[in-house]
Order: structure tokens, then C-alpha cells, then sequence
């Protein structure tokens, strides 16, 4: 009785493990990266102004120059078959009018060497026929290489500014949360700093600072460029000791940008 | 950070030593096992929740135990626990009633040492193999950890023929090592859960049969004093 009524949990019970252990390791192959990756330091090449009307003005050429080629092409070859078929003609209509019995034979003969001859020459028509189909042909061919290579030269171009768009989107997006996290770091120096009574407005001190990863200045802090005031410039420094920790981008990428920081403190009331 | 970058989870199965694979082919086995009793534990429990609760609606709203015996007593496959100590105990009430007996006391204490066997046993059934997930919930971090500790020394040893030692040498054993105290821990945290959560619910299960049958020998103490005059 009551194996019975435990007999289908079991069978289901095993049948769910092995199936959450399927699943956990599924989960340990392919959702958990094992490798490590460093992420590739971005390059990009900052074109200003070159690339841009140089392309521009290839994109609106290539397709006028494509289209006017391929007639041309057409009617060249179509005049030399017609030259060939002229001359037989003409002979024909002469042997016809002589209704001599004896000269039959030798009617025939002519007949019969005419028509070799027709035949012969129809088949050196067939034959250039067939040459100027066939340089047509290479003709046609080679052109619409030609045009091929030139639209993937087009395409190329056009996919290489977009890369370098984008790359240049990047760099300023880049350049943008830099200046944000600076002026950050600027606003807190500035905040923790107590200007002297006596000092003018607009002294400029210029100063590089090594910042760790905890927003901790490691060291002293240099001074590029003194403001002339040595009480600000004092100030200055006794604040960046004071605004510390200093904020910092939480993307290690960008932090890593902050390890030595330039600063330009500027003095206004 | 370079030394981890070649390290895959197959290749750190692989390259342990036998003993630690044996130790992580051990906890895979118990895992497993665990895991099984998990769900068949987790059927069987809601089922006989759900059994209890529907047999306890249909007792309160029953006009006539007699009927919900014979209802009981005709299909023995297919009643939960708590009706199975029902007819049990009914049962022993009709064969007190049949032999003459007329005191209420020994009626009524009969009835329920009947209903306490069956009690007994449906306790057991719940509480099955619950004993084994706490087994595995306390002692497979320990097996692990084993297999941990004895890959470690293992790399340690290899370190002592190198001359100049560095993290290198000793990093991929020691990453080895510890995928069997992974292991362990995988197997053993469900396991704990499962069995805090699963003696919960036995629990709260047995004091419901208990409960039931305390009401039901009052109900059949009443029952038995008309006909017993």
C-alpha cells in the first residue's frame, strides 16, 4: 500500500534531480566565462577632415560613370557580320542565264563549288560572328568587374567612416565622463578648501596628482604652475588633503585614466 | 591573473588526483540522491497536506461517520494519512461496540491507542528519509573538505621540487582542490533547506493528526453513551 503511493514521487523525484543537475551544470559550462579577459585597448585614428569630402564626392560619381559604358559596347561589334554576305550574292544571278545542255555538267560543277564556297564562307562569318560575340562578351565582363570593384571600393569607404564615426563618438563620449568626473573631483577640492581673506580672484594653480584606486592622493601633489599667491596655493593643497577620498568613476576603465590627474584650480569668489 | 586563464571546470575534474575525484564522484552520487529525495519528499508532502485538508472539510460538513468509514474502508489505496487513522480508530470503536463492551473508559482508550499506532505509523512515512538530507546537509562539507585538504598537500608536495616557488606552481592544484568543497557546499545547502523546511512541515502535519484525533475519541466518547444506556 504504501509503496504504491511512493513509487511515482520517487521515479519523478529522481527524474527532477537529474534534471537540476543537468541545468546547474549547463549553468557551469557555458554560463560562467572560465577565461579572463583583459578588454583590448580601443585604437582609433582621428581623421579631422580629409576622408570626408573625398568619399562624398566618389559616392555621387560611381553611379553616372557606370551606367553610360554598357551601350556603347553594343553597337561596335553588330557592323562587321553584315560585310561578308555582300559579295555572293551578285555571282549567282549570271550562271543562271546560260541554257546550254553540254555546259550542265560544268553548271553544276560551278553550282556545286559555289555552294562549297557559300558554305565556307558562312562558316568564316559563323566563326567572327562568334569571335565578336565572344569579345563582346570579355568586353562585358570586364567592365562589369570594373563596376564591381568600384562599388565595393564605395562600400568600403563608406564602412570605414562609419567605423571611424563611431570610434570618434566613443572618444568623446569618453572625453565628455572624463571632464565630468574631473570637474567632480574639481567641485570637491573646491568644497573642502577655505580660501584665505586677502587672496584676488582669478589666480590659477595647475597641479598633478596621483590618485589610488580608493580615491586616496598617493604622495605629495606637484605643482605645474604656481598661482603667484603662495597663501591659495597653500590653501589649495591643505583642501585636496582635506577632499579626500576624491570621487571616482565607479568603471575601472575610466579609473584607471584618473592614476595621475591634471587639475586646474581657479580662484573667483 | 594570467595563471587561471587555461583553467576549465572539465580540466580541473581531470587533472585532480584519484582520491579527490573519488571524493567529488561521492558527493555527485549524494547530491544526486539529495536531490531526489528533495522533490519526491516535496510530492509527497503536498499531497498529504492536500489529503488532510479535504478529509477534514469532509469530516466537519459529514452528517454520518458511518458513511465516511465505509467510504474509507472500500478504497485503502487511495485515503490520505489522516483518514487512515480515522478508520482505524473507528474501526476499534465498531468492534468494541460489537463485543458489548459498556464501559466508555476502556471504549475511549482503546480507540485511541488504535489511532495512535496508525498515527505512529503515518509519522514515520512523513518523516521518511528526512534523516538522510540532514545527514548530507552536516557531513558533506566535511567530505569536501577533505578532498580539498588532500589536494592541497598534494600541491604543496610537487612544490617541494621546485626551486624557486611561486603562486604558479601552486594555483591550479590548489583550484582543483577546492571544486570539491564546492561540490560539498552545493550538495549540502539544499539539502539543509530541504530538511529544516520538511521537518517544519511533518511537524505541523503530525500536530494536526493529533489534534484530529483528540477531537474524533471526544466525538465517539458522545456517540457511545446512547447506545451504551
Amino acid at each position: 500500500m504504501a509503496s504504491a503511493a511512493f513509487a511515482p514521487n520517487r521515479l519523478l523525484g529522481w527524474l527532477l534531480s537529474f534534471l537540476v543537475h543537468g541545468a546547474f551544470l549547463a549553468f557551469l559550462f557555458f554560463g560562467v566565462s572560465w577565461q579572463r579577459h583583459q578588454p583590448a585597448p580601443m585604437m582609433a585614428e582621428i581623421w579631422s577632415d580629409v576622408p570626408k569630402p573625398a568619399t562624398a564626392r566618389e559616392v555621387t560619381a560611381q553611379p553616372a560613370m557606370p551606367v553610360t559604358p554598357p551601350p556603347t559596347p553594343v553597337p561596335t561589334p553588330v557592323p562587321p557580320p553584315p560585310a561578308p554576305p555582300a559579295p555572293p550574292a551578285p555571282k549567282s544571278p549570271p550562271v543562271a542565264e546560260t541554257p546550254n545542255p553540254a555546259d550542265i555538267a560544268l553548271k553544276k560543277k560551278k553550282q556545286q563549288k559555289a555552294a562549297q564556297e557559300e558554305k565556307k564562307r558562312e562558316l568564316a562569318r559563323q566563326r567572327d560572328k562568334l569571335l565578336a560575340e565572344q569579345l563582346r562578351q570579355e568586353r562585358l565582363d570586364a567592365l562589369k568587374e570594373q563596376r564591381q570593384d568600384e562599388q565595393r571600393r564605395v562600400e568600403a569607404e563608406l564602412q570605414r567612416r562609419r567605423a571611424e564615426q563611431l570610434a570618434q563618438n566613443a572618444q568623446a563620449a569618453q572625453a565628455a565622463q572624463l571632464d565630468r568626473y574631473k570637474l567632480a573631483i574639481i567641485q570637491k577640492i573646491r568644497n573642502s578648501t577655505e580660501v584665505p581673506e586677502g587672496v584676488p580672484d582669478g589666480l590659477t594653480l595647475e597641479v598633478d596628482i596621483t590618485i589610488l584606486p580608493d580615491g586616496e592622493v598617493l604622495g605629495p601633489v606637484r605643482v605645474i604652475k604656481s598661482s603667484g599667491n603662495p597663501r591659495y596655493d597653500a590653501a589649495v593643497l591643505r583642501g585636496i588633503q582635506n577632499a579626500q577620498p576624491l570621487p571616482l568613476p565607479s568603471e575601472v576603465s575610466l579609473r584607471r585614466q584618473f592614476r595621475t590627474t591634471h587639475l586646474q584650480l581657479h580662484h573667483e569668489k | 591573473m594570467n595563471i587561471t586563464s587555461d583553467i576549465t571546470l572539465i580540466s580541473l575534474v581531470q587533472q585532480a588526483s584519484v582520491l579527490v575525484q573519488m571524493v567529488m564522484g561521492l558527493l555527485l552520487l549524494v547530491s544526486l540522491l539529495s536531490w531526489s529525495y528533495i522533490f519526491s519528499k516535496m510530492m509527497t508532502l503536498a499531497k498529504a497536506r492536500r489529503q488532510t485538508s479535504k478529509f477534514e472539510e469532509e469530516f466537519w460538513a459529514a452528517s454520518d461517520i458511518a458513511t465516511l468509514y465505509q467510504r474509507a474502508s472500500s478504497r485503502p489505496d487511495n485515503v490520505g494519512a489522516l483518514e487512515r487513522i480515522f478508520e482505524s480508530g473507528y474501526r476499534e470503536f465498531l468492534r468494541h461496540r460489537k463485543s458489548g463492551t459498556l464501559e466508555s473508559a476502556a471504549v475511549t482508550s482503546g480507540v485511541q491507542r488504535a489511532m495512535k499506532a496508525t498515527f505512529q505509523r503515518e509519522q514515520d512515512r512523513l518523516e521518511a528519509h528526512l534523516a538522510f538530507l540532514a545527514t548530507v546537509g552536516s557531513v558533506s562539507p566535511y567530505v569536501g573538505l577533505f578532498g580539498t585538504v588532500w589536494g592541497i598537500m598534494n600541491a604543496f608536495r610537487g612544490l617541494a621540487n621546485v626551486g624557486q616557488a611561486t603562486l604558479a606552481h601552486v594555483a591550479p592544484g590548489i583550484a582543483e582542490a577546492l571544486v570539491a568543497t564546492a561540490m560539498g557546499l552545493f550538495a549540502a545547502i539544499p539539502a539543509v533547506v530541504a530538511y529544516n523546511r520538511y521537518a517544519h512541515d511533518a511537524d505541523r502535519l503530525a500536530s494536526r493528526f493529533e489534534s484530529f484525533m483528540e477531537e474524533f475519541s471526544n466525538i465517539l466518547q458522545r456517540q457511545f453513551k446512547p447506545t451504551g444506556r
